[in-house]
């Protein structure tokens, strides 16, 4: 591709002020899709960019990430090493990234795992990688055998009552729920293998989430608490701060609650359908196609915030000034929600939200911080001119 | 839970209590049981419970329950530090306020008193004007104090000794001088901290620079010799010291410091780059230790941002009053990076990674190969010192010029990148030599050579040993496989 090209396709989306203010929509993004999924480059002109496909079915990079829509510069993905000099990781992760057909929160980051568990990324990252990875992997697998367990407590009968999960684990036990689970099926008329097929494969499904018991929980459920408490984190912090940052934490802690309750009715309908195995089991096919859509749009609600909660986690104990930082930038990175997935009501609040990002993500280039975003932007302008 | 309940719960108790309790019912917990301290009523360990409450409180800064000792400090407030500062520090230590509080109370003057009073009542009632008339007449009473023993004590050495023996200790004395000077103007600080509530003030702008202007011109008319302690107060509640000198510019009408010395502000001058002193020595005491080239790092960009940030903002001359002053402080940063974080350091790097010297693994017999060099064990813990060590020594280098380190830097990164691209291409040409079982091993000891070879390096020539070391690792399990 000539550069001539790619310039062309790189379009700085910035409408002019007039334009915002006719339609103030214009600054979020339609949906998921084009909100795009976070990546997470090392690359520091990279932070928070996105990737998502674009309208001609291409793969997009948006940049500096402020979740689509105003202010964010996009260019084919293909064409991002020849504007930056990647890191080592994020060639690794750009490689990747380029024969995904199909990006997805879930996949996106199951590549970024891969590449990150190498260390090529650094110790840290490759160590976070690898705790998050086994305790998904435990959780998956006491999950299934927790579901395995609910699914014959209440469709298993009286015989079976008294089983515990352990025993599941046992030859005797597995005869044992088999028979249990068969009379169901017989009761119901479905086969015996599908039933435990199905519910095979319903606990793979519901993995990410998992259950709310002790060591069942899925990622996306333990990010979705943490987001709750991330809000009162914020807003705790920002108790006794000057106007100016307490209205900066306090965006940043109502878009965090408002993300929260989304996500919680997410974590809540994936439940009650664990409280209805028999109604799920006898219908397998069309609840699969509901469980499935219900944990997608769970995996896009949350994409991004586990890096929010993570950089604040990682927040200097007494460095106020630094702390400050942390909220300039959580707060200029937050991930807006999609007109898509909210109501009339909520957008005012979410346009609000992210007019005050762009001034946010301004004033951290100003003071410094932010330099990089600078140099990006500086960058891009610069590629823009030469090729044109 | 009650408040009167809380002396029956033990440590953890209290811990757990305070962790399930939100903000605001912290600060409401906080000042009952301030409140009570004052006054008390109930049998509790208050000082036992504000202990576990401290590392909560640090976080969330609710408004403290105003006692006459709080207020007494408040001008001064910015400029404690828990550690012990030198002889030249600007910084007053903690543990000189119990010793001055002693004293000046220990005086029983009536109108310190009479404050004193007046600061609880007003407390009691929450009157947030009457406290501040209050707060008023205890600092300006307090520095009168001060005044008094300070005068005494200069009429002869058996005075002098009686006011250190007062003190507990003669470390004190250079505080309590301080304080009491700082108390003169303690109203126009107040006015100060009312400005800028939030410490530290991250950057002054016009309106900023203009009002303070006005509060300086305002005490050297009505409280002459005082300036450089209102400037100090406001230096210390500053996240750049350097921007002082914005305030500096404005009210000098000199375009450099060589006829500085003849100004007011030249006293306020040499603050600052004490403070960039101190900065120095903590550089200097950090390499000593040799430990946390983070921190040091962390310290050496805050002096270079610092430095340049002086000098753009005033024309500093070699042979000027703060060029000299200045240009010392970055001998000293120079001299004490080359020593260590520019001569120690890359060894540490290296360290972290399979040792070539190690040629001859167990059971390899003399004349046998050499066991691969990747097969060697990997440490995640010494990996990653040696990773932060790395970042440490790249991003000083990349600062070096504004630090006058440039050779040591150069050559420190030259001679690092020289080990780790033979690290790396030993440990690659070993590679065919792997063992299944070692294969894992291997691969993370080639990842965390290209990391290093990054950060020090850039991405070009460690993406080229990644990707040959990771064909070799292909070749490996292809050829294991078939």
């Amino acid at each position: 591709m000539t550069k001539q090209k790619i310039v062309k396709s790189v379009s700085h989306k910035t409408p002019e002020p007039q334009k915002a203010s006719e339609d103030a929509l214009a600054c979020l993004p339609v949906s998921f899709a084009t909100r795009g999924v976070r990546t997470p480059f090392t690359t520091k002109t990279l932070r928070y960019a996105r990737v998502a496909i674009g309208k001609s079915g291409r793969s997009m990079i948006m940049l500096p990430g402020l979740a689509g829509g105003l202010g964010t510069y996009e260019l084919p993905l293909d064409t991002l090493r020849d504007v930056f000099d990647l890191s080592v990781h994020d060639r690794m992760l750009f490689d990747r990234l380029l024969e995904l057909e199909n990006i997805r929160p879930g996949t996106v980051l199951e590549h970024a795992r891969a590449v990150a568990v190498t260390g090529v990324g650094g110790v840290e990252l490759a160590r976070t990688a690898i705790e998050r990875d086994a305790y998904e992997k435990s959780s998956r697998e006491l999950g299934q055998l927790a579901v395995l367990h609910q699914a014959l407590l209440q469709l298993g009968g009286s015989a079976v009552q008294d089983m515990q999960r352990e025993e599941l684990m046992t030859m005797e036990g597995q005869v044992r729920a088999r028979k249990a689970l068969n009379r169901f099926a017989s009761e119901h008329k479905v086969a015996n293998d599908t039933i435990i097929d199905s519910l095979g494969e319903w606990s793979k499904m519901i993995a990410p989430v998992g259950l709310e018991l002790d060591g069942c929980q899925g990622a996306l459920r333990v990010l979705t608490r943490s987001l709750r408490k991330f809000a009162t984190d914020i807003e705790e912090w920002a108790n006794s701060e000057q106007s100016d940052f307490r209205f900066m934490a306090g965006r940043v802690s109502s878009a965090t609650k408002a993300t929260y309750k989304h996500a919680l009715l997410c974590v809540e309908e994936v439940d009650s359908w664990n409280g209805e195995l028999g109604k799920v089991l006898t219908d397998w096919e069309g609840a699969k196609q509901n469980i499935g859509k219900t944990i997608e749009k769970l995996w896009w609600l949350l994409d991004g915030w586990q890096e929010m909660i993570d950089l604040w986690q990682k927040r200097p104990v007494t460095d106020r000034a630094k702390q400050r930082e942390i909220i300039e930038e959580v707060a200029s990175f937050t991930p807006v929600l999609p007109i898509e997935e909210i109501t009339k009501d909520e957008q005012q609040f979410w346009v609000d939200i992210r007019v005050n990002q762009m001034l946010w993500a301004g004033e951290l280039r100003k003071l410094g911080s932010g330099e990089i975003d600078a140099d990006m932007v500086d960058r891009l302008e610069r590629f823009r001119r030469q090729s044109a | 839970m009650k408040v009167e309940d809380a002396g029956k719960l033990g440590v953890s108790q209290l811990g757990q209590l305070f962790e399930s309790l939100s903000g605001s019912e912290i600060a409401r917990f906080t000042r009952a049981i301030e409140s009570d301290r004052v006054d008390p009523k109930l049998p509790l360990p208050h000082e036992a419970i504000l202990q576990i409450l401290r590392p909560r409180l640090a976080s969330l800064k609710p408004e403290r329950y105003p006692t006459p000792m709080r207020q007494f400090c408040d001008p001064f407030e910015d400029l404690l530090t828990s550690a012990e500062p030198s002889d030249k520090s600007i910084r007053i230590s903690r543990s000189s306020l119990m010793p001055i509080w002693g004293v000046v109370t220990g005086v029983n003057d009536p109108h310190f008193s009479e404050a004193m009073k007046e600061i609880e009542a007003a407390a009691a009632v929450r009157d947030s004007a009457k406290l501040a008339i209050a707060e008023s007449k205890l600092w300006k009473a307090g520095a009168r104090i001060i005044e008094d023993q300070i005068a005494r004590s200069q009429e002869g050495v058996k005075e002098e000794r009686a006011l250190a023996t007062r003190l507990g200790s003669r470390i004190h004395l250079k505080a309590f001088g301080e304080v009491g000077r700082i108390l003169n103007v303690g109203e126009e600080i107040g006015q100060v901290r009312a400005r800028f509530p939030s410490a530290p003030i991250r950057g002054l702008d016009g309106n900023d620079v203009t009002w303070l202007r006005d509060r300086f011109v305002e005490i050297s008319q009505s409280k002459p010799g005082f300036e450089p302690m209102f400037l100090l107060a406001v230096l210390a509640r500053l996240l750049r010291p350097s921007e002082l000198f914005k305030l500096i510019r404005v009210l000098s009408n000199k375009a450099d410091d060589r006829t500085i010395e003849k100004t007011n502000l030249a006293e306020t001058g040499d603050l600052i780059i004490d403070l960039l002193a101190e900065t120095v020595s903590e550089i200097e005491q950090g390499v000593g230790t040799g430990k946390d080239e983070a921190h040091i790092l962390s310290l050496a960009r805050w002096y270079a941002s610092e430095f340049t940030r002086i000098t753009r903002e005033f024309k500093i001359r070699k042979d000027g009053r703060w060029g000299e002053k200045l240009l010392e402080t970055r001998r000293r940063v120079s001299r004490a990076l080359a020593d260590t974080m520019f001569g120690a350091t890359p060894e540490r790097v290296i360290d972290a990674l399979p040792k070539m010297e190690v040629r001859q693994g167990p059971g390899s017999g003399a004349k046998g190969l050499a066991r691969p060099l990747f097969s060697q064990d990997f440490d995640y813990e010494k990996v990653l010192a040696a990773e932060k060590s790395a970042e440490a020594i790249a991003e000083t280098a990349r600062i070096s010029d504004v630090l006058a380190a440039q050779s040591s830097a150069a050559k420190a990164v030259v001679e690092l990148k020289k080990k780790l691209n033979q690290i790396g291409r030993a440990g690659v040409d070993g590679m065919g030599r792997l063992a299944p079982e070692e294969i894992p091993n291997a691969q993370r000891n080639l990842m965390a050579t290209v990391r290093l070879l990054e950060i020090v390096d850039g991405p070009e020539d460690a993406d080229v040993l990644r990707r040959r070391g990771m064909s070799a690792i292909r070749a490996l399990t292809s050829q294991k496989a078939s």
